[in-house]
């Protein structure tokens, strides 16, 4: 009763509460500093974001998970106001091309509260899907997750004395910026063919699009930690089957040096269209 | 080909006893509270000035009062002082005036007297309780019925004034008896004889 006296006083009553996955991160924690950690198979990355949706800092480190949190924790706690941060797992995901899935109204939704009415025969016990339906043909992006691993990446977390406020596939979040910001004209008078390469944390998918058409997806957790040649190798097939005239799309986390230079000598004569920016992911997040 | 490039698949799971946000509209509740907050506090430090001047200006009229008070005091007991002196003035002046020689009156008398008429006995009497009344008791003999009169005008002129006058016819001679009391030239204090002429008999 208390509680919602003071949130009622403090005006915190009339935003949206810190949980409410609904709510963009800016209007959760208005004016406070909060942090994405990035987990990977074997590596974890934190970047502390300001009040104003900056990155103040940040760091990416290689080993063990668990010895990594216990490196990382102190500074992780001080820097998230009341605990609250983000998370991006980029570890055992699996991004698929699907088709026919159901595009009825909530079905979206449904996807999330019982998985199996939407995917039938395609649904896999304990896995959490997310869609994104391509509007011009009956082809799907599906994004499943292993349950369990949700589970237990949450009570690590809470294990820790930190709270959740966001748990997204970084990589999928990319791949859908990416398809967002080329695909901006509405219907079929100028379809789009390109290559998508959305690439977080050492994670990459690759997505092959010809006239809006999803043809294609090579979607690899934990590729790459600092060399990129792996990366390089799971993109080269595509090079075969990219439509002359079709550009390539990168969007990265954080830029990854001379991977512009390494992506043009394996698509020569593609225009490289770069969205990669510093702090891409945590700009998406916080107005998201 | 257009996507919602807002929407963020997030995986984290729900919680149940989530509180929905309030409308925008409630927000007036404490803004009002504020609101009253501050009224309460404006007109809280007004009313305590306010008292706070009214209790100096309590305290500055009580301390006026009682110098007041004060003065009333010094004043009436300087009145109480004037009246006694009043009172001893005008002791005085009853003294001076009774001491006021009488041979004026006789002689005023005597030389009223025409011709024919004698005075046979004559007397003036102070009285000692009030020596400004004087106790008139004359006999006189002869033929001229308007003597009396002469004489009690020569008195009036003498700023005398007669009252309980009595007059009697004895072996005849006249004997007039009568108190006589003076009277300052000029004032309007009517006579006893006056007054008793002014009431009209009904």
């Amino acid at each position: 009763m208390l509680n919602y006296v003071k949130g009622l006083l403090d005006f915190s009553a009339f935003r949206p509460e810190p949980d409410d996955p609904e709510a963009s991160w800016k209007s959760r924690f208005p004016g406070k500093s909060t942090v994405l950690l990035n987990i990977g198979r074997s590596s974890l990355s934190f970047s502390v974001i300001d009040a104003k949706g900056k990155i103040k800092f940040s760091d990416r480190r290689r080993g063990e998970l668990r010895d990594l949190f216990v490196d990382f924790l102190p500074v992780v706690k001080e820097n998230a106001s009341d605990g609250w941060c983000a998370v991006s797992l980029d570890t055992r995901y699996v991004i698929s091309i699907e088709t026919n899935l159901s595009r009825k109204k909530g079905s979206e939704l449904a996807l999330k509260k019982d998985p199996r009415s939407v995917l039938h025969g395609r649904y896999e016990r304990g896995k959490t899907y997310a869609v994104t339906h391509n509007p011009e043909t009956n082809s799907s992006l599906l994004l499943s997750y292993d349950s369990e691993f949700i589970s237990k990446t949450e009570f690590t977390l809470k294990e820790r004395g930190l709270k959740l406020g966001r748990l997204v596939c970084g990589t999928y979040v990319l791949m859908r910026h990416a398809l967002s910001e080329v695909n901006v004209n509405k219907g079929t008078q100028n379809p789009v063919s390109a290559l998508f390469v959305a690439v977080c944390s050492g994670s990459v998918c690759a997505l092959l699009q010809e006239k809006d058409n999803w043809v294609e997806i090579r979607s690899r957790p934990d590729v790459f930690f600092d060399d990129v040649q792996p990366m390089l190798d799971l993109l080269a097939p595509f090079a075969e089957r990219l439509p002359d005239g079709a550009g390539i799309v990168l969007a990265c986390d954080e830029p990854v040096p001379e991977l512009p230079e390494k992506l043009a000598g394996i698509f020569p004569g593609h225009e490289l269209n770069n969205l990669t920016e510093e702090g891409l992911l945590v700009r998406l997040l916080y107005n998201g | 080909m257009l996507l919602d490039s807002r929407r963020i698949d997030d995986f984290k799971t729900e919680r149940k006893d989530g509180m929905p946000q309030l409308p925008a509209i409630y927000r007036l509740v404490p803004i009002l509270f504020y609101l009253s907050l501050l009224f309460v506090t404006v007109v809280g430090s007004s009313a305590l000035w306010h008292s706070r001047t009214a209790s100096d200006r309590y305290q500055a009229v009580v301390l006026q009062t009682d110098q007041l008070k004060k003065k009333i005091e010094t004043s009436k007991a300087a009145r109480s002082e004037l009246q006694k002196s009043i009172v001893e003035a005008r002791d005085l002046e009853k003294c001076v005036l009774a001491s006021m020689p009488l041979q004026s009156l006789v002689v005023g008398i005597v030389r009223s007297m025409e011709q024919g008429s004698n005075i046979v006995d004559l007397s003036i009497v102070r009285d000692p309780e009030t020596p400004s009344q004087l106790k008139l008791a004359m006999t006189l003999s002869g033929e001229n019925d308007k003597q009396i009169e002469k004489t009690l005008e020569k008195i009036q002129e003498l700023n005398y004034r007669e009252f309980s006058p009595t007059q009697s016819k004895v072996k005849g001679n006249l004997e007039y008896r009568a108190s006589l009391l003076w009277r300052k030239p000029g004032s309007k204090t009517p006579t006893p004889a006056e007054r008793s002429a002014q009431i009209v008999e009904p």
